[in-house]
């Protein structure tokens, strides 16, 4: 078991390392591709000027010379200086941003999952009861909205109307509509989930073993059903997990919340090349870090999944 | 010749038949072998099932009659979504609550002529947003389908070669989708449509019809194209993986189908289930990258309007006319919550293995 878990996790790290590898490629190239210029957006640059500023950032040199030199950066874990925030690294700006963006998420992503799975439970184990539907009505409900719209409805009535919040995300207690927005969508997800997986499990033959030998119900239902449950949830919540902490665009837009999200469409649109190397790099880390992780607690939690 | 009624001596461990053992079959017995109900197909059982979902039936009348309205109300709509209302340049028209009337609008009533109100009021231009609100949730549907069905016809066929020639293909083919998989799906998209934007305005495409539908919408097209068809494809891969073991694709085999035939006669039926599942819970997914676009302004081009459009420009005047938001909102709201809900209904009376309790 323990030499299949060591091959297993060398081999994933091997695929993520290829992963890494390709999606620079991929991103290097198409960036470049894309006409145009990280200097165009400016006011009017002469000639010399631009010159001067395209041979400062390397830009000057052939495009196949630039990414072999890249390549070689990123070794030394150099992801070179922002174009658009002048004077800062862009390890500088990826941390500063991921601090907020990785709070807000991990509150918001701890908060559905536990969210999440109390709801799905509650709603397989009173299946067909008006707790049940009221539950399935709510969450199908909540993911029928796009999340700017659910954050406006949220900025509207808790910052506007009732105005008990503050609407800014640097001021006190501006974090947590943010953390609410973030956190509607994937909490519905996994209630859905959860319950799905619950009534799965809930019908199964060991189930009316235990609870025919007499195993007291709350036992049944934690110990057996829902440590079982669970297996799904958890190959939800690594990419999930992912997803929240490396930032939301819209939503930090919407709440003005500092954050990674934020970073990263900003650059794409003023082609702020090594902005945007550095946040790729760095979300496709996280998200292959995560996904592995989930995959391996998975088939740890889950003992019929051969490592193979 | 002469031929007699009767068999052959049989030898001792011969199968065959001595007819004189056998006895005619009476009336009564031959009735058993009448049909007493039509036998139903798969296909048909699940009709019948959504027929019986009360939720699946309401969804669809929804989503027919917002079909109706997006589809059939622009043809005698006396506004359209692009035109300012009376005048060009005149600020009286714009932000008109509804039912209100532009002063020149107001001129024509009170000399006895006719005009149609502005049920929702004006835009910021003065443009009836009723209409165009009306016009966006055409576009916004057209999105989602489109995008859906890009989707769709990518995604079975690359599954479905996939899962069929198994082996080394197999391993190939799905690397690339795991690979396509960890691409962040922002970057893609948010590259594409500038660069498409930069295609479409400046290149040999400007001012055909796919100009026209704004670049924003057009990399949407490319984004499901290139990224968004792996999870049907894995889908299909792996529905096609279960299917080939059993016997009918190998009698198929036997008599020497193609490998094409075998898929589309034999395997797609088999999944088709699935397939539409999934293509119902795919437009939804479309419909929310395209309101993000217009969030961010690279969905459809101006003056187009899309619901998400129309919600993202609303947002400036959130707090003295939250109804510019809510209006377009709603209507998101129920064709996403039609369709998810439509989705789950399909999947309750398709899925084979959802059968009975």
């Amino acid at each position: 078991m323990d030499s299949k878990m060591l091959r297993y996790v060398l081999k994933r790290s091997l695929l993520a390392v290829f992963t890494i590898i390709l999606i620079i490629t991929i991103t290097f190239f198409v960036m470049h591709a894309v006409p145009s210029s990280p200097f165009n957006k400016q006011k009017a640059l002469t000639e010399s000027v631009k010159k001067a500023l395209e041979a400062k950032y390397g830009l000057d040199k052939p495009l196949g010379q630039q990414y072999v030199q890249y390549l070689g950066n990123v070794l030394k874990l150099d992801f070179g200086d922002s174009i658009n925030f002048r004077g800062r690294s862009v390890m500088s700006l990826v941390g500063e941003g991921f601090k907020t963006s990785g709070k807000i998420g991990l509150i918001a992503a701890m908060l559905a999952i536990v969210t999440g799975v109390v709801l799905g439970a509650l709603a397989a184990i009173k299946r067909d009861t008006t707790l049940d539907k009221t539950i399935l009505v709510l969450t199908t409900a909540s993911v029928s909205l796009p999340n700017f719209v659910v954050a406006i409805i949220l900025l509207w009535a808790f910052g506007v109307w009732w105005a008990i919040l503050p609407t800014r995300g640097t001021d006190p207690g501006g974090l947590i509509m943010p953390v609410l927005a973030l956190m509607l969508y994937p909490s519905a997800y996994i209630t859905r989930l959860t319950r799905s997986s619950m009534l799965d499990v809930l019908g199964q033959d060991y189930i009316r073993t235990a609870r025919a030998k007499g195993v007291h119900q709350k036992k049944v239902l934690f110990k057996h059903a829902l440590k079982n449950a669970l297996t799904p949830v958890v190959t939800y919540a690594g990419p999930m997990i992912a997803y929240i902490v490396t930032g939301s665009f819209v939503v930090e837009q919407i709440f003005s919340v500092p954050g990674l999200g934020k970073y990263f469409v900003s650059s794409i649109q003023s082609s702020d090349y090594p902005m945007i190397m550095g946040t790729t790099i760095f979300l496709s880390l996280i998200m292959i870090f995560m996904t592995f992780i989930s995959d391996v607690i998975y088939k740890i939690l889950d003992k019929r999944i051969d490592f193979e | 010749m002469e031929i007699k009624n009767e068999l052959p001596k049989k030898s001792p461990l011969s199968m065959q038949m001595d007819l004189s053992k056998f006895e005619l079959a009476t009336a009564d017995e031959k009735r058993q072998q009448d049909r007493m109900r039509e036998s139903t197909t798969f296909f048909k059982d699940g009709i019948r099932k959504l027929k019986k979902d009360k939720i699946s039936i309401s969804c669809l009348v929804v989503l027919a009659i917002i079909m109706i309205i997006a589809f059939g109300v622009p043809s005698f709509y006396p506004y359209d979504y692009a035109t300012t209302s009376a005048g060009k340049n005149s600020i009286t028209t714009n932000y008109l609550a509804p039912f209100q009337y532009s002063p020149a609008e107001q001129a024509i009533i009170d000399s006895g002529g006719h005009v149609f109100p502005h049920i929702l009021g004006t835009d910021e231009l003065g443009r009836d947003y009723a209409a165009r609100v009306i016009f966006g949730t055409r576009i916004s549907l057209l999105v989602g389908i489109i995008a859906a069905a890009i989707v769709v016809i990518i995604g079975v066929i690359y599954g479905a070669v996939s899962g069929y020639f198994g082996g080394k293909v197999d391993l190939v083919m799905m690397r690339i989708v795991d690979i396509i998989y960890s691409l962040p799906d922002m970057l893609v998209i948010i590259l594409l449509s500038v660069s498409i934007k930069d295609v479409l305005t400046n290149g040999p495409l400007a001012g055909s019809a796919v100009a026209k539908l704004g670049s924003g919408m057009v990399s949407i097209f490319v984004v499901f194209g290139l990224l968004y068809w792996v999870g049907m494809a894995r889908l299909v891969r792996g529905q096609v993986l279960s299917i080939k073991k059993q016997e009918f694709v190998l009698a198929a085999q036997a008599i020497g189908a193609k490998p094409s035939r075998i898929i589309r006669k034999h395997m797609l039926p088999n999944c088709i289930s699935v397939i539409f599942i999934s293509a119902a819970l795919q437009i939804p997914s479309a419909i929310f990258t395209e309101s993000f676009l217009s969030f961010l302004g690279l969905g459809v081009s101006i003056p187009m309007p899309s619901l998400g459009s129309l919600a993202a420009d609303a947002r400036s005047q959130m707090i003295i006319r939250p109804y510019l938001l809510i209006v377009p909102a709603l209507a998101i709201f129920l064709i996403i919550l039609s369709l998810n809900l439509l989705g789950n209904g399909l999947r309750d009376a398709f899925d084979p293995k959802l059968k009975e309790e």
